[in-house]
């Protein structure tokens, strides 16, 4: 396959970043929308920002698309500065949430638009927008106005319309939020062996953690005007840096450690109630100040007798919900709430039956909240 | 059964329903009220007016019963009506196409950029509406006077000798309508701006075209509806304007309808002017059907905005 889109690596002097964002701060009022953001994206990658609504993220992309003007800091392509460029000198390609087609326009004509701003000879200009309409499945829709066509041809024509002018980075805007579950998750998958087959550098902008797990190569968590963490989705998910990242990326139980100790490479904690363990000492900086256990509800086990981990203080099973790929157990031990997400060839849990927890210490993690 | 201070549970019920029975049960029902007024008023005087358009005007003032089309043979070849009627045309394309100027940049302004102003913009351009017309007129004798506030003005400042004719001239009614009239090029306009969504000017922004290159390609084709449902409504108010030439104009510049007027109160040719009264109606529907269906053929997706 032709790449659609020229990778930014090969047209910058050799292993600058696609995108640099620097201490970018943004202020609406009283409002502090970005907080000393920095980020660096490389040529080909999907980068996503992923945060609650109102964490910063779709202010961060527009600044990045020249949207808005960053009060301080600055973002460069390539390695140059693009601060005082218009929007439309930029050379971005951006799908928006709602997807922003023109009404009055064609799919044709939609995603002719860039390419006659462009001024390119009527030839090519044809074979570029019918070439994307192939790539994009569209060539039936060509003549059809927005108004004729659904919700996931719409967002196809988004894309097509967003990528025919060869942008030197792909922003997506919540792209995929106005669709349902079944055909957003089938675009999700289509859009990133697209993204990936063509090498286009791209930053999407979601609120939910599968979307930026199917499509990104690294994951920025925002919120409140922050970039809390930035990794790729096994990273994030498995040594989250706070609570924040923590329960964004999904559920987990938390036990209070009661003493903690070290002895040589491992710690050795006990945390109430009953349950103790060893695990290895975090690689950097000190642990005095961790203060919880976290499992999540996945990793977690039940065992009728007491286990390596959890001696007394067995838990009781409240209810059991079949989920498909898992059977959600809901356990009280006392105040305190559990969740099991139990493989469903596992054995049924009897409710009210007393249990003991069972894990990993690999597979736990010690967080100061 | 179980009763209740107002009465048993059914009788409630009962009366609840008969509380929603306001609404017909035949929706076609809603129509009556103005049924009621445009019947008797509207379609019935005009269907009268259509069969005196064939009538025959005699010199006693009356109208000779009859089905002859000579009324309108007359009102189409004679130099006196037809010049009437091109005044009339060209003072319509004239002061739509001016409002359209005029209101057009005031529309885009109070949608894309007035945020605490915006209403004290729309009461600016409601003000008009809100004041009787012959007041109005008074007002703009008052300043467009030979001696009236403008040319004094202009006067003292030494930018003519003489003072500029503008009253009782096609000058004075122009302005006149203007005034009038733009609020009801403004409006739909207006109606039509907020409708469209700010993404596409950043999409279209993205896409690498400058801000003109965005208004011209993307704003004023979806703007398209409130120009036209605009211009329609002020052809058909200058066509039909009766008022202003009457107060304002001038007798060597004929409009329609005061010369209609004239034809039935002060010659009492009756059939006369019901024949150009019926071609006025007929080439103002017609025009309105004719840009409907040019929208509806051009620009198709206007139905889906």
């Amino acid at each position: 396959m032709t790449p659609l889109v020229r990778r930014p690596g090969e047209a910058s002097t050799g292993g600058a970043s696609a995108l640099e964002i620097n201490g970018v701060s943004k202020r609406f009022g009283d409002f502090l929308a970005l907080d000393q953001c920095s980020l660096s994206v490389k040529p080909a990658e999907v980068l996503a920002l992923l945060g609650p609504s109102g964490c910063g993220k779709t202010s961060l992309l527009n600044v990045v698309a020249g949207f808005e003007r960053p009060d301080q800091g600055s973002v460069a392509f390539d390695g140059v500065p693009i601060d005082q460029l218009a929007p439309n000198r930029r050379g971005v390609g951006m799908v928006f949430q709602n997807y922003a087609l023109f009404p009055h326009l064609t799919v044709a004509g939609n995603i002719g638009y860039g390419l006659r701003i462009l001024k390119l000879p009527s030839g090519e200009m044809d074979a570029r927008v019918a070439e994307v309409l192939r790539l994009m499945k569209l060539d039936r829709l060509a003549e059809r106005y927005p108004y004729e066509i659904s919700g996931g041809q719409r967002q196809r024509v988004a894309v097509a319309r967003a990528m025919v002018t060869h942008p030197r980075i792909l922003l997506m805007d919540e792209a995929f939020s106005a669709l349902d579950r079944n055909l957003r998750e089938a675009m999700q998958l289509e859009l990133s062996l697209l993204l990936r087959g063509q090498g286009i550098t791209t930053i999407l902008v979601t609120h939910d953690q599968k979307e930026a797990f199917t499509l990104a190569d690294r994951i920025a968590v925002m919120d409140h005007g922050r970039i809390l963490q930035v990794g790729g989705a096994e990273e994030l998910y498995r040594r989250p840096g706070s609570r924040f990242v923590l329960d964004f990326l999904g559920a987990s139980n938390r036990f209070k450690i009661a003493r903690l100790s070290a002895e040589g490479d491992s710690l050795h904690l006990e945390a109430e109630p009953g349950i103790a363990c060893c695990m290895p000492k975090p690689p950097s900086g000190g642990y005095g100040d961790l203060l919880w256990l976290h499992v999540r509800p996945e990793d977690l086990r039940l065992s009728a007798c007491a286990t390596a981990v959890h001696r007394d203080a067995p838990a009781t099973v409240d209810f059991v919900t079949f989920q498909g790929s898992v059977r959600r157990t809901v356990l009280r031990q006392g105040e305190r709430q559990i969740i099991a997400d139990l493989p469903d060839d596992a054995p049924v849990p009897t409710i009210g039956a007393a249990v003991f927890l069972d894990f990993d210490p690999q597979r736990a993690f010690l967080l100061e909240e | 059964m179980h009763s209740t201070p107002g009465g048993t549970a059914s009788e409630v019920a009962s009366r609840w329903q008969r509380g929603r029975t306001l609404l017909p049960r035949e929706p076609i029902l809603l129509l009556l009220p103005v049924g009621f007024l445009l019947l008797p008023f509207f379609a019935f005087p005009l269907a009268i007016l259509l069969r005196n358009s064939f009538f025959r005007d005699v010199d006693a003032g009356l109208m000779a019963p009859d089905f002859q089309i000579g009324n309108y043979a007359k009102v189409l070849s004679d130099p006196f009506y037809l010049t009437c009627y091109l005044n009339t045309f060209g003072m319509a394309v004239a002061v739509a196409a001016l409002t359209l100027i005029l209101g057009y940049p005031f529309a885009y302004y109070l949608v894309r950029f007035a945020k605490s102003s915006r209403i004290f913009l729309i009461w600016l351009i409601f003000t008009p509406l809100t004041v009787s017309i012959i007041a109005r007129t008074f007002g703009w004798i008052v300043i467009t006077g030979d001696a009236g506030l403008l040319n004094s003005v202009l006067i003292a400042l030494g930018a003519t000798d003489q003072p500029l004719r503008i009253l009782f001239e096609v000058q004075g009614m122009t302005i006149g309508m203007l005034h009038r009239y733009l609020p009801l090029m403004v409006l739909p306009i207006v109606s039509s701006l907020m409708k469209i969504d700010g993404n596409l000017y950043r999409a279209g922004r993205a896409l690498g075209a400058s801000g003109p290159h965005v208004f011209w390609t993307v704003t004023v084709p979806l703007s398209l509806p409130g120009i036209i449902a605009g211009t329609q409504l002020v052809l058909a108010a200058v066509l039909s304007d009766f008022v202003l030439p009457t107060l304002l104009g001038t007798t060597k510049f004929r409009m329609l309808a005061p010369t209609i007027y004239e034809e039935a109160v002060g010659r009492f040719t009756w059939a006369n002017a019901s024949a150009m009264t019926m071609i006025m109606v007929i080439l103002m529907f017609v025009i309105l059907l004719a840009v409907t269906l040019c929208l509806r053929r051009y620009a198709p997706w206007s139905r889906a905005l």
